[in-house]
């Protein structure tokens, strides 16, 4: 049973937040077994970035994502209604995560301890 | 029941930090517990204690203050966010060579480990978004 469900919302570039969730994140890790979920604008963290990052004035914590199984995370979905929504089926992605339908989503939030929401 | 939160929204800018207010009190006058209050993204700012409000609208750093002293609650910056926005206590000032520290009396700067911790200690963790 995953004790911590990460759900990540907010995309990359214009803010902080998606990187400092990913580091709550890897946090929990340390201490449980976690699941993170991409949903909405938060999907679009999953884009392998195109333009040079040094020109978005930030890190790029995506690579973090592909280093998941380092840190025994080894469950990472997403909304596949955001995937539809967003077009991101024919994207090049730092991962491919497991896709959740809406009835999926709401067995992973009940299998889940806690939930934390970012 | 035992409840911790997880506040993100910027003070003033977002509501967040009032709605988590008054749910923290209604859990307290319910008898419910908070084992940890914790601030993260731009919540940290609410613990910055050079914050000046209009004298007509109410201060959230003194509302947090005097919730944190009544119930004697575990108030708990995360450290990173917190020196990204310049929140800084004494020795994180010293650490830094900063000519002067923020952090208002009340709030305490720790790691990520406690909202961790918090919530997997808590029968509810409640996320205030930004």
């Amino acid at each position: 049973m995953t004790q911590l469900l990460f759900i990540l919302t907010h995309p990359p570039g214009n803010s902080v937040y998606a990187q400092e969730a990913f580091d709550a994140a890897l946090a929990g890790s340390a201490f449980s077994s976690i699941a993170l979920l991409f949903v909405g604008a938060g999907c679009l963290q999953l884009i392998e970035p195109k333009l040079p990052i040094e020109a978005q004035h930030r890190k790029n914590f995506q690579r973090g994502f592909k280093a998941l199984p380092d840190y025994d995370v080894h469950d990472v979905y997403a909304c596949e209604d955001s995937f539809n929504q967003f077009g991101l089926h024919d994207q090049a992605l730092v991962m491919q995560p497991t896709l959740l339908t809406q009835p999926d989503t709401s067995a992973l939030l009940k299998a889940s301890q806690h939930v934390l929401c970012f | 029941m035992n409840f911790a939160l997880n506040i993100q929204g910027s003070p003033y800018t977002s509501n967040s930090l009032w709605s988590a207010l008054n749910f923290a009190k209604a859990c307290l006058n319910e008898g419910h517990r908070i084992h940890r209050v914790f601030f993260y993204h731009d919540a940290v700012l609410v613990a910055n204690a050079l914050h000046a409000p209009p004298q007509d609208e109410r201060n959230l750093t003194t509302a947090w203050q005097t919730l944190g002293r009544d119930y004697e609650l575990d108030l708990c910056l995360c450290v990173a966010s917190c020196l990204r926005r310049g929140i800084l206590n004494d020795s994180e000032a010293q650490r830094f060579e900063k000519t002067a520290s923020n952090l208002a009396p009340g709030f305490n700067i720790s790691g990520l480990g406690q909202l961790i911790e918090a919530s997997l200690v808590s029968d509810r963790v409640v996320s205030f978004g930004i």
